[in-house]
């Protein structure tokens, strides 16, 4: 078979640079080593209830926003029903060992008004925090379409070595600081590592308005397949990539499951780290080679999926809200070996804002491979050795009783149903060690450029630009625009 | 503290086995991407594989962006090393 261009992945990376070079004219097939299409953005039900996996909400789906533009371009629009959080919505901050809760509302306006209002002694400082993660977004080509995406690249690469907890010393008070950081729970960065670029990137995106999509992550795979579909682009799932070929430092082809499919242009989208199992390391400059595969990754986490015994109204609890409970001297420098009954907990529940769901709550916690290290059998994919289930099925219910606990008043509100481990992330994403958000965009590490030294080789992913459904997809368009020209595909998109 | 000659070999060492280049290409006046043929995406693992072995920051990222010879690698290397003593 012969096709210009390879995607690996089906993620919202892979499905997003397939869609754009489809929507170009040309020749697209995607490659899925998973039964199913869709990466994180998967759906899955348990008894009766949906539930998604890694996607909750999102922000930059206003009119006016990129990966609204983006949907719109590639005709995404006219199969979703995008639904903004309304205005009494917010990220819900609130802590096991005080009785404060903070609001940080999906808008800037709103977030100053009350935080000023619950900590009147800091309102210079909650102001300065808002200004300059506004200042610093509006440098970022994503939010405003004047800045030179060019420019932006030119620096990219070097993340910016202001951290972002300096703008925030001077706050006595730990649990605004902790409210004000919530966003590095969509990044999985320790505080002490993030970068006030970045953070500016991810916490922008949320103040300026959240979004839901009736019937979550599923209904975007749904509507991506359609427009692939038409398209004509072919989709392998459950499909292993043997190698990738190489002729006159070119890509040449791709085989996978004894097919040969010759090809000029791969998108890779899979962890970056992994990439030397389907290339021979040795085309590469070493330095290269190790920088990948030493990337530091984000945490994995702990999931527990719940049903709810009544609705969320009779709890006085909102399925617009995020509910977040930490210790009020939380660092949110998630180490590896904190006690787990110290970690923060989050809880939400996508499904039941429009009723594709029932009753279905998530609740959400950091872990890692230490805590899974003995079931896994050898590191080989779905064996799992005895007790596993027992234990996940014990950590799964302590997380809903700390729950119930603290949010619900009642030891009967959530009932476990299904849970994931760093082990699940791992066999089912094919991330290294289960890392839930790919490696770090931090002050300590450089950021996998979308371009290699193998011509026709790009990379793609959260682990390229930035994480998240809106980092995903944009890492896509920037990787596509290396392809077909950044600057042309960008004015298609922006109309700018 | 690196003497220079040490800094020198340390870099080289780097070039040698981290960009498998060859040792005799690596003169002081040798153009880092004309005569050595490192690219843009070269820079930024030598970047990297700098800090790494040297234990520093290169934060000035227009002084890491004029870099054209060897001799200007050194000097940067050699100012930042000084920068540090003195502090
Ligand atoms: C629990 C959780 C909660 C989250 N919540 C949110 C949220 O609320 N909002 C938000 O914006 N983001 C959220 N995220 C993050 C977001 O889901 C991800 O950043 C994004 O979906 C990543 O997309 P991706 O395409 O880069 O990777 P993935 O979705 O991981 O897709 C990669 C795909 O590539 C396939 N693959 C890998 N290697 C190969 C190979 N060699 N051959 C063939 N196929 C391969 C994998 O099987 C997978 O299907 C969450 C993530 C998790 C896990």
């Amino acid at each position: 078979m012969k096709v210009d261009n390879i995607i690996i992945g089906s993620g919202i990376s892979g499905l997003t640079a397939a869609a754009i070079l489809a929507r170009l004219g040309r020749s697209v097939a995607v490659i899925e080593r998973n039964r199913r299409v869709g990466g994180s953005l998967r759906r899955f039900k348990r008894n009766g209830v949906a539930f998604d996996t890694g996607f909750h909400y999102t922000g930059c789906l206003g009119k006016d926003d990129i990966l609204y533009r983006l949907w719109d371009y590639l005709g995404l629009l006219q199969y979703l029903d995008i639904q903004r959080f309304p205005d009494y919505s917010h990220e819900n901050i609130s802590f096991f060992d005080s009785s404060l809760e903070i609001p940080l509302y999906f808008s800037y306006k709103r977030s100053e008004e009350e935080l000023s209002s619950l900590f009147p002694q800091d309102t210079e400082k909650i102001r300065e925090y808002f200004r300059t993660v506004r200042e610093v977004a509006a440098t970022i080509p994503f939010y405003n379409f004047d800045v030179s995406l060019n420019e932006f690249f030119r620096d990219y690469w070097k993340p910016s070595q202001v951290p972002v907890k300096g703008i925030l010393s001077g706050i006595s008070d730990n649990r605004l600081v902790l409210a004000l950081l919530i966003h590095l729970f969509l990044y999985g960065v320790p505080a002490s590592q993030a970068s006030l670029g970045t953070h500016a990137m991810v916490a922008h995106a949320y103040l300026n308005g959240a979004y839901h999509i009736v019937g979550g992550g599923q209904a975007v795979i749904d509507s991506y397949l359609k427009i692939l579909r038409r398209a004509g682009v072919e989709i392998f799932t459950s499909m292993d990539i043997e190698r990738i070929d190489i002729k006159d430092g070119a890509v040449h082809a791709v085989c996978a499951d004894g097919e040969f499919f010759r090809t000029e242009n791969v998108i890779y989208t899979g962890h970056p780290s992994r990439l030397f199992d389907l290339l021979p390391e040795s085309f590469f400059r070493p330095a290269y080679v190790r920088r990948l595969r030493g990337l530091i990754n984000t945490p994995s986490m702990f999931v527990a999926f719940c049903s709810l015994n009544a609705e969320m109204d009779d709890y006085g609890k909102s399925p617009w809200i995020n509910y977040y409970a930490l210790f009020s001297d939380e660092d949110m420098n998630s180490s590896r070996h904190r006690q787990l009954d110290r970690l923060p907990v989050m809880l939400t529940a996508p499904s039941v804002r429009d009723g594709t769901g029932k009753q279905g709550a998530v609740l959400l916690r950091e872990s890692s491979m230490e805590e899974v290290l003995a079931f896994d059998q050898h590191g080989e994919e779905g064996k799992r050795a005895a007790g596993y289930e027992a234990w996940k099925r014990r950590e799964g219910i302590a997380l809903c009783n700390k729950a119930n606990m603290h949010w619900f008043g009642s030891d009967e509100a959530l009932e476990l149903l299904e849970t994931s481990s760093p082990l699940t992330f791992r066999d089912e994403l094919g991330a290294p060690e289960g890392t839930v958000y790919g490696a770090m965009h931090s002050i300590n590490q450089l950021t996998p450029s979308h371009m290699t030294r193998l011509r026709g080789l790009y990379l793609s992913g959260q682990s390229i630009l930035m994480t998240g459904i809106v980092g995903a997809s944009l890492s896509s368009l920037v990787t596509v625009g290396e392809i077909v020209g950044k600057e042309s595909l960008w004015e298609r998109i922006t109309g700018s | 503290m690196f003497t220079d000659e040490q800094l020198e070999k340390k870099v080289q060492d780097i070039l040698c086995e981290e960009f498998e280049l060859d040792a005799e290409k690596l003169k002081p006046q040798a153009n880092l991407y004309e005569d050595l043929g490192l690219d843009s995406l070269d820079a930024v693992d030598l970047v990297v594989a700098l800090e790494q072995g040297f234990g520093i920051k290169l934060t000035d990222e227009e002084a890491v962006r004029s870099v054209r010879t060897l001799d200007d690698l050194y000097a940067l290397l050699r100012k930042i090393r000084d920068q540090r003593m003195g502090s």
